[in-house]
């Protein structure tokens, strides 16, 4: 009779050089799990009040599913509720009187999560079927790839959200381990705001260790003026959006509500390092003419010279020239809807609005972006990632790497905010009204990320596939074949890395 | 007392060539009362004046509320006799409630506030409380009795109704506005555009100037039909609202229904609508 053995893969080779030679032997090959791991991009995951399970409404008549990218649940409460930015902001962030809390939704999963597919936006299911589906070849020899979903609370920190994923690794880690009994690392697929998370996981919440390595697409590296054109103007200004994107609103109040009270839409901003497709660090321009008269950010900081600064969209009265800033990111009074400024109203109006903590509390969240901000990409030295990473950017899609507002006469002051525009109001020293006009996106990007900031991460010499430059759109990159065929490619890649690695070759 | 009063009254049902008997329910919601049918019953309801979230809770809610609390209590203020008060913390937010009986109701305020500010938070609060009178002949309604304060230029009310037998669903609210909103459910532009994204379409089935209480707003009737979904239609009734004017808020009224349900919608629609009426301020 046989005696029997189980071997790692890795082993194979050592425990054959050992064996007694004079017995029969049945060795059984212990294949390695590495799970293939798929992090979604902002608005990408389902989530819910915390204590329910995503069913029913709460006494507000709110649903307990407060976002999900489901047509029923978008038609419902985005699109037959035409939801305002008080609306939107109640959604997501809480009653006028709540500031964000971080454990205000939770992610609209199983318990336990299982693959986490339910959690995340369906769009995504194609492209994670067809990598469950995907026959590896002679990888199968050694290595099973199972396929999971993270997703998170993409309005939190996005510091939160990466020590979530630290810990969905080491669960899925452990839970692959109980099927094949080897498993050590993941390998990551990030999709836009997936690639901060995925990034902050590895190189800041620790987990770098338990990754294989990780595969970007469509990642804003150093941020995305289109996040501040968005601010201003609202989403849809833009080609080749989906529902998804759109359903965050089509007009600066309705986008500054919910973006401007959570620290992780914020976090998309353009970071201290960003830099314009022909490498300038001045991303904001005001112009007459053809020439710009302002550009921003002079001193590399745009949370000092753009961020922080209140976004006062008409002139003060009598006040020429005008000083008013219009270029900031947010409006105040766009923050917090439901609590307008007390002129005109009773002392009980000026004790609400004294209670009133929007600015500040967007202040508070604009301090966790810059300490991500500065974590991932600091000054000075190159952004952080792992040391296997491979990167796509989009391009072929019209995006915004320069803000310009363009100063033209104004006869009548209308308003700043229209559907897909804004319009900043301001006097000359003689006292004639300007307004300035944002401009529409008009260089080369994915139609969110500009290409200088998607290509932020690409190193020479990387392994084929290596880092490479499609035409995709942002939000569906990952329906797009090729971009599909190079993802594939650049599991394969990392699987033979690790493969080397393992077996100590190259 | 009771907390609803039973009135009925004829209404003309839309599509009916006489006018029906319908027994509506009257519910006064902030600054306005609205007949309600018997198809529909209230399934949630919310205010808020002041910024402060103000209701009308059963008794033995504030007990139960406690427990719920339990350690996320920092102290419980002295304010006004017969006021119960906690400050409590949630996440980063520090939280005043505070409750007092009046009558057979819990009658309950909500307010958050920036470190330093609690005094300024528990006068508010107060103030809101002391101002509750029993009964909604006049003030800002919130179930049994009213708050004689105001108008603030911070209220708000939404309230949903459900049908027992139908998918029928209707939500009155109200907001103050700085200016008039003159985007929400003035047009179709944006479901129409969503439609088109899933594949499916939208027909408009009445778009029409409408007063209501006295003011004009704009009724919009919608059909949508996304494929592998149930046909859905909603009708808007919208108010702008004038700026800063607490008893001219902004109010949407949204009824939907699955296609099955248009006709109990169309029903309810044209009962509730006529018999809204403003309520008094004092």
């Amino acid at each position: 009779m046989a005696k029997k053995h189980t071997v790692d893969w890795n082993k194979v080779d050592e425990f054959l050089a050992g064996m007694e030679t004079t017995e029969k032997h049945e060795i059984e090959v212990r294949r390695e799990a590495i799970p293939i791991v798929f992090v979604p991009g902002i608005m990408g995951t389902h989530l819910r009040r915390p204590g329910t399970n995503g069913e029913g409404e709460d006494a507000d008549g709110l649903p307990n599913l407060r976002w999900s990218t489901g047509t029923g649940w978008m038609l419902s409460n985005l699109i037959f509720a035409r939801s305002n930015g008080a609306r939107r902001r109640r959604l997501l962030v809480g009653t006028p009187a709540q500031s964000f809390n971080p454990d205000y939704l939770e992610v609209d999963e199983d318990s336990p999560p299982g693959d986490g597919f339910r959690g995340i936006m369906e769009d995504y299911h194609k492209f994670l079927t067809l990598l469950r589906e995907h026959d590896w070849g002679p990888l199968n020899k050694y290595f099973v790839l199972p396929v999971f979903a993270v997703g998170y609370n993409w309005s939190d920190d996005v510091k939160n959200a990466g020590t979530y994923l630290a810990r969905r690794i080491d669960a899925i880690i452990e839970e692959s381990r109980k099927v094949t009994g080897l498993c050590e690392k993941v390998i990551l697929i990030s999709h836009s705001m997936g690639g901060l998370v995925t990034r902050t996981a590895s190189e800041i919440s620790g987990a770098q260790g338990k990754i294989v390595g990780i595969i970007h697409g469509v990642q804003p590296v150093t941020g995305a003026p289109g996040a501040y054109w968005r601010m201003k103007a609202g989403f849809e200004g833009f080609n080749s959006l989906g529902m998804v994107q759109r359903a965050l609103g089509n007009d600066g109040p309705k986008v500054t509500a919910v973006l401007g009270n959570i620290p992780g839409g914020l976090q998309l901003m353009p970071n201290k390092v960003h830099q314009t497709t022909n490498q300038e660090a001045e991303w904001l321009t005001v112009t007459v003419g053809g020439e710009a008269v302002k550009k921003l950010p002079e001193k590399g900081d745009p949370y000092e010279e753009i961020y922080r600064i209140k976004a006062i969209v008409h002139p003060k009265q009598r006040e020429n020239p005008s000083q008013n800033t219009y270029w900031g990111l947010v409006d105040p009074e766009l923050l917090n809807p439901e609590m307008p400024t007390p002129e005109g109203g009773d002392p009980a109006d000026a004790m609400n609005a004294d209670l009133d903590k929007a600015w500040d509390r967007y202040l508070q969240n604009l301090q966790l972006a810059e300490a991500l901000h500065d974590q991932l990409c600091p000054k000075d030295q190159a952004p952080k990632q792992h040391p296997q990473t491979l990167t796509m950017t989009g391009i072929g899609h019209k995006s915004v790497s320069v803000i310009e507002m363009r100063v033209e006469s104004n006869l009548i002051r209308s308003d700043p905010y229209p559907n897909q525009g804004f319009r900043g109001f301001f006097t000359d020293g003689a006292g004639k009204d300007w307004q300035a006009v944002l401009q529409d996106p008009a260089e080369i990007g994915d139609g969110t990320v500009p290409w200088s900031s998607g290509a932020a991460l690409e190193t020479p010499k990387r392994p084929p596939p290596g880092d490479v430059r499609l035409a995709a759109a942002h939000q569906p990159a990952f329906e797009d074949k090729k971009v599909q065929a190079w993802a594939i490619e650049a599991v394969t890649a990392m699987v033979k890395h690790r493969y080397h690695e393992q077996r100590k070759t190259k | 007392m009771k907390l609803v009063c039973w009135v009925v009254l004829a209404v003309g049902l839309a599509g009916c060539a006489g006018a029906n008997k319908v027994e509506l329910k009257k519910e006064a919601i902030g600054r306005f009362r609205v007949g309600v049918p018997m198809e529909v019953s209230a399934a949630s309801r919310s205010q808020m004046i002041y910024g402060v979230r103000v209701e009308a809770a059963p008794l033995g809610a504030w007990a139960a509320r406690m427990t719920e609390l339990g350690e996320k209590v920092v102290s419980r203020p002295a304010m006004a006799a017969g006021v119960e008060a906690v400050w409590y913390r949630e996440a980063s937010d520090l939280i005043l409630e505070a409750r007092q009986v009046r009558g057979e109701a819990e009658v309950t305020v909500v307010r958050d506030a920036p470190e330093g500010k609690e005094a300024v938070a528990e006068r508010l609060s107060g103030d809101v409380l002391a101002a509750y009178v029993e009964g909604t002949a006049a003030g800002f309604c919130i179930g049994p009795g009213a708050i004689r304060k105001g108008p603030s230029l911070s209220e708000s009310v939404q309230m949903v109704w459900k049908g027992a037998a139908s998918s029928v669903r209707v939500e009155f609210s109200t907001q103050t506005v700085t200016s008039p909103d003159t985007k929400t459910f003035m047009d179709v532009d944006e479901e129409r555009g969503f439609a088109r994204l899933a594949g499916g379409s939208l027909t408009v089935l009445r778009e029409r100037a409408r007063t209501v209480a006295g003011l004009a707003g704009r009724e919009i009737w919608i059909a949508i039909a996304i494929p592998g979904k149930e046909a859905q239609v909603r009708f808007t009734w919208h108010f702008a609202g004038v700026g800063r004017e607490g008893t001219k808020p902004k109010i949407d009224i949204v009824g939907t229904a699955g296609a099955g349900g248009q006709s109990t919608l169309e029903a309810v629609w044209e009962a509730m609508l006529p018999s809204i009426e403003p309520v008094p301020v004092n």
